[in-house]
């Protein structure tokens, strides 16, 4: 593999002509749409799969046992470095992806302020002018960038700041998006057209109006499988490693919104889960979109079993198809011969509450292990560690800098995640992560692999659980060990800084 | 060409090309050693109290005489604008061996037996130590200071001077005054640089044969750590500004002419003497052949007012910049970059992420500091992650400058001052005059990068530590679900008949607008939902695709209205 790049005396001369003229030009002043190095012509490609609202439970490399197939999210896994436990430190989707842009912390929020455009919740806020985003930092260091995804809000004009890091950008619109964020379709499908996927407690809330966005884009640009939202993000991602593999070394991000809800998948992969209408599927009703997105109300499920049962069989369907999607990414990786160069970094941002708790959605106070237990693995070029398992808590903050780190980019002070990069040689990150931190909202998370803190940030509503004995978080037994709960309760704070903040309608309060 | 600056070689290019490419190119790249490679050793000088306008090297008016640190400074690479992260004594320690940000102090709690200001607070157990890091990668580390806040076992490596004054608990300040006070101060700073220096030199040559080794020598008084220095200001010339919550820091003190001039004396002839120290830790490295393969990282951890615009003291809350700007220097092995000098505003959280790039090994995330080592790879100082101000906090107050303007915070009265601080001006009156009133642009944009800085808010502080403010939501949970009211789905509240503007939260599920046909009160999510659908606020049973119903429905209520008439 070293002569991969012929990395002979000749090279280094090209390299030094190249630096010379840089530099020449640096003297001009006008170096300012030129890379400031010629460095990294030896450094590993890397590329970042991110999956919106995957569960760990759901994946086959965590659960020797899942409800669907996950093969090629296991096959990586198995020439992986996977991470027990890892915990986002912000969710959902707005904080994560800030977090996993720019390196930077989002927890605690102290800097939330509402936001047109964005969900009126605690955390949601555009990257700050301040933040450096690691494709930009790349990018200055000669690193050629590109991302592509569906993400409603990476495509939306609150990270327009991210796109212009970029050198290739590949949005898709394919999710409807959500039309009162961004707008980009502006022909939905009428009231008549989502009757069938409304359940009834939802038939007068703003998820109307984001079905009929969602059916009728793709009452026009879905036929086959491979106009479905995964797949058209990963077929852009396909062409991009054909652009990409000329100009090594590259970084390529290929961030699907699937499985989030709605939860849609192709016919075919619900095949294995029977052909049998259940529950609600009776009355006519297909259960794609069972909860408020994105402000994430929890619905008390009052619907039957057989009902949450096809929700969970929707959303397994939906991995599944993804996973699909992401194998091909991967082969065709493969065919390119890029498999032994690059880094393949993947993890998703937070995950969902199907049934759990008698709840379905995503809601802050009940953010327990459904939802802050992702997936995250790291695949090394030479697969070293491969099929090993850390448990180290990996988490969102810690992408930026690792990618970094694998490249031999410096990374700015600012980017607080652990370089594991550094796990590949051997040697273990500089610093103990004895727990993990997160925040969702206006909630604070924190425990490690025996214990787990939930409260709201004004430190009420403290629960604990042990996670030895109630793997499932059923029991709060904050009464019985309010030591634990102080100990984990200062974790949070001296990770916040010193205090929580709190939070008002307009903002941040204080603290 | 360096082959210190080898990349680390992942898909296994040999050496000899890996170190061509990034001498060539290797401006970004992050240096690490070869393992190959005999790796660095660090010397890390911390002279107490001392200014860089008494350093000749940096200020060509310095009053005293520094030919040693002099000679350093043409060796090594010199920051102009250094100004610690957060003063005084204690803190600057804390940010300088943990490489994590002191300022804005939100993490201070109220410490027994020592000062109840913010910043007086040893380094917590979760903060990274540059020196812990070194150890664990087989470094040998020493650390001679008289802090006695560095104590435990984290700090098995600290050495305490010879002959420091043991300080017994609860410390009794003295009188206030120029004579029983300032002047002792600035002497204890002196000999605590002495002792230091001098125990360094002998550290020199132990270490020699335990190479690589880091060495920390850091002059402390350790009258710091129990006791805020006090701030002296000329009777009717400051207006009563709080320092700190603590009392007696802020003196009135009648000063001028020969107290002036004592004080001035003293601390000049006391720079002199601590250059000459740092001359014989100096030549002690060339003599035992370690200055070929050791970084000296040398600074001062704070200066001190010397009466210039009516104060006089140390950490004072002065307009006055060259009260606060400390000498800061890296002497690379080799001699790089010696005589460069760089505006770039460095601080002393940067200290240990640079030494631990240095020695090769790899930084711990929580520390917040830059990698200077950049600097030495080549990369412009305009290309470091950007820092367009330098922020510092004292107890409540933070002092925020950029290269033309400095900004005073007082943390208790919330009194912003402004000075137009543009080096280029001749007039010293004039670029001491308050403009807050003038430039309020200006102050809004220093306000908001000190906040920015902090995280998004700055802290209040009582006297146990950082407040947070009272509440603002309920905390009722009427189906006991474990989601308090406000943000529960299921609608717990009773009916809410009344238009109280509390009631416009942003959770969405308050009653917000009221329905157009019905006047049924609608939440947020439900409004967003029929706006959107037809232009007017409507409820479930009015809105959505079916309008025609709507429409049909005011027909029907229209009738009746004339009927009414």
């Amino acid at each position: 593999m070293g002569s991969l790049r012929g990395l002979t005396r000749r090279n280094a001369f090209k390299l030094g002509g190249l630096g010379a003229a840089g530099l020449a030009l640096g003297a001009c002043g006008d170096d300012y749409f030129d890379p400031k190095t010629d460095y990294g012509k030896d450094a590993p490609n890397t590329l970042l799969l991110f999956t919106d609202s995957t569960r760990a439970d759901y994946v086959g490399a965590y659960n020797p046992a899942p409800r669907n197939k996950t093969p090629n999210i296991d096959a990586l896994a198995k020439e992986s470095l996977m991470f027990n436990l890892a915990v986002p430190e912000a969710m959902p989707t707005g904080p994560a992806r800030r977090c996993l842009l720019s390196g930077v912390r989002s927890f605690p929020y102290r800097n939330w302020v509402p936001t047109k455009g964005l969900p009126l919740e605690p955390g949601w806020i555009p990257i700050p002018d301040n933040y450096p985003i690691f494709t930009e930092v790349m990018r200055e260091a000669g690193i050629e960038t590109a991302y592509c995804t569906d993400n409603p809000f990476l495509i939306g004009p609150r990270f327009a700041n991210f796109r212009r890091t970029l050198d290739e950008v590949r949005p898709s619109f394919a999710q409807g998006s959500y039309r009162f964020l961004n707008k980009p379709f502006k022909r939905p499908a009428p009231r008549s057209a989502v009757e069938r996927y409304l359940l009834p407690e939802l038939s007068d809330s703003v998820e109307v109006g984001r079905l009929r966005a969602m059916a009728g884009w793709n009452s026009i640009y879905r036929h086959r499988e491979n106009q479905y939202a995964a797949a058209r993000v990963v077929r852009s991602g396909i062409r991009l490693i054909d652009d990409l593999k000329k100009k090594r070394p590259f970084f390529l991000g290929v961030d699907t919104f699937d499985p989030h809800e709605p939860i849609d998948p192709p016919v075919y992969y619900l095949q294995r889960f029977g052909s049998e209408p259940k529950g609600i599927e009776k009355e006519g009703i297909e259960p794609i979109q069972p909860f408020e997105t994105p402000y994430s109300w929890s619905v008390h499920v009052d619907v039957d079993d057989a009902t949450v049962e096809r929700v969970r069989e929707l959303y397994a369907a939906d991995i599944t198809f993804v996973d699909n999607w992401l194998g091909r990414l991967l082969n065709e990786l493969a065919d390119q011969n890029l498999l032994d160069e690059t880094v393949i970094y993947y993890m998703s941002d937070h995950g969902l509450t199907l049934g759990e708790h008698g709840l379905i959605g995503k809601h802050a106070a009940r953010a327990q292990w459904h939802i802050y237990h992702v997936p995250a693995m790291i695949r090394h070029p030479e697969k070293k560690l491969a099929g090993r398992r850390s448990d180290f808590f990996a988490s969102t903050h810690d992408v930026a800098r690792t990618l970094l780190g694998f490249m031999g980019v410096r990374a700015p002070g600012m980017m607080t995640g652990e370089d594991l990069s550094g796990l590949f040689e051997g040697t273990p990150p500089t610093h103990e992560r004895p727990y993990f931190t997160a925040c969702y909202a206006d909630y604070v998370l924190a425990g490690d692999h025996d214990w787990f803190l939930i409260a709201d940030s004004e430190g009420r509503r403290k629960r604990l659980y042990n996670k030895r004995d109630d793997p499932c978080e059923n029991v709060d037994v904050s009464a019985q060990h309010p030591e634990i709960v102080d100990r984990l309760w200062r974790v949070l704070e001296d990770e916040a800084g010193g205090t929580l903040p709190q939070f008002g309608s307009k903002g941040v309060l204080g603290g | 060409m360096r082959e210190r600056f080898t990349r680390r070689g992942l898909l296994g290019a040999g050496a000899a090309g890996a170190a061509g490419m990034t001498a060539l190119g290797a401006a970004a790249a992050r240096p690490r050693p070869a393992a190959a490679q005999a790796p660095l050793n660090a010397l890390l000088i911390v002279l107490p109290c001392v200014r860089s306008s008494h350093v000749n090297a940096f200020d060509g008016d310095s009053p005293s005489k520094t030919p040693n640190l002099d000679d350093l400074t043409h060796d090594s690479l010199r920051f102009d604008r250094a100004i610690p992260e957060s003063m005084p004594a204690v803190s600057v320690r804390r940010a300088l061996l943990t490489g994590m940000r002191a300022y804005p102090f939100r993490d201070w709690r109220a410490q027994p037996d020592l000062p109840a200001v913010p910043g007086w607070t040893p380094i917590y157990d979760y903060q990274p130590l540059l020196t812990e890091t070194l150890r664990r990668h087989g470094v040998t580390t020493e650390y001679i200071t008289d802090n006695p806040l560095l104590t435990g076992p984290r700090f098995p490596d600290v050495r305490r001077t010879p002959g420091a004054p043991t300080v017994s608990l609860p410390h009794t300040p003295a009188q206030p005054g120029i004579a029983t006070d300032l002047i002792p101060a600035i002497d204890r700073a002196r000999d605590a640089a002495v002792r230091s220096l001098r125990a360094g030199a002998v550290a020199l040559a132990r270490l020699r044969t335990q190479q690589p080794f880091f060495l920390g020598v850091d002059g402390f008084d350790p009258v710091d750590a129990y006791e805020v220095p006090r701030v002296y200001v000329r009777p009717g010339e400051i207006a009563d500004e709080g320092v700190g919550p603590t009392d007696g820091r802020l003196v009135s003190l009648n000063f001028g002419g020969d107290g002036l001039a004592a004080v001035r004396d003293r601390y000049r002839k006391n720079v002199e003497a601590i250059d000459d120290w740092v001359g014989r830790l100096i030549d002690r490295l060339h003599d035992l052949d370690l200055a070929g393969n050791t970084v000296v990282y040398l600074l001062g951890d704070h200066g001190i007012s010397l009466g210039e615009h009516d104060y006089l003291g140390k950490a004072t809350p002065t307009s006055h910049r060259p009260s606060y700007e400390v000498p800061y220097l890296i002497r690379h092995p080799e001699g790089e970059k010696s005589g460069d000098d760089v505006d770039w505003y460095a601080s002393t959280q940067d200290v240990a992420p640079t030494l631990l790039s240095f020695m090769g090994v790899g930084v711990p995330g929580k520390m917040e500091g830059e990698d200077l080592t950049a600097l030495f790879d080549d990369v412009d100082q305009w290309d470091l992650p950007p820092r367009p101000t330098s922020i510092t906090a004292i107890g409540t107050s933070v002092i925020v400058r950029n290269n033309r303007w400095l900004m005073v915070r007082d943390g208790q009265e919330l009194e912003r001052r402004l000075y137009d601080d543009d080096e280029e001006a001749d007039d010293d009156i004039k670029r001491y005059d308050n403009v807050a009133n003038d430039e309020p642009g200006v102050l809004t944009d220093l306000s908001i990068a000190a906040v920015v800085a902090a995280g998004g808010n700055l802290p209040e502080f009582g006297p146990e530590g950082a407040l947070r403010p009272p509440r603002e939501r309920s905390d009722d949970d009427t189906d006991d679900d474990g989601i308090p009211n406000d943000f529960d789905a299921v609608d717990n509240d009773e009916p809410d008949d009344d238009d109280e503007p509390g009631d416009e939260k942003f959770n969405g599920l308050k009653a917000v607008a009221r329905c157009a046909i019905c006047g049924a009160p609608l939440t947020l999510r439900h409004a967003a939902a029929t706006i959107r659908a037809g232009g007017r606020t409507l409820c479930a049973e009015h809105s959505e695709a079916d309008e025609a119903l709507g429409e049909a429905e005011e027909e029907e209520a229209d009738p009746e209205e004339v009927e009414a008439r």
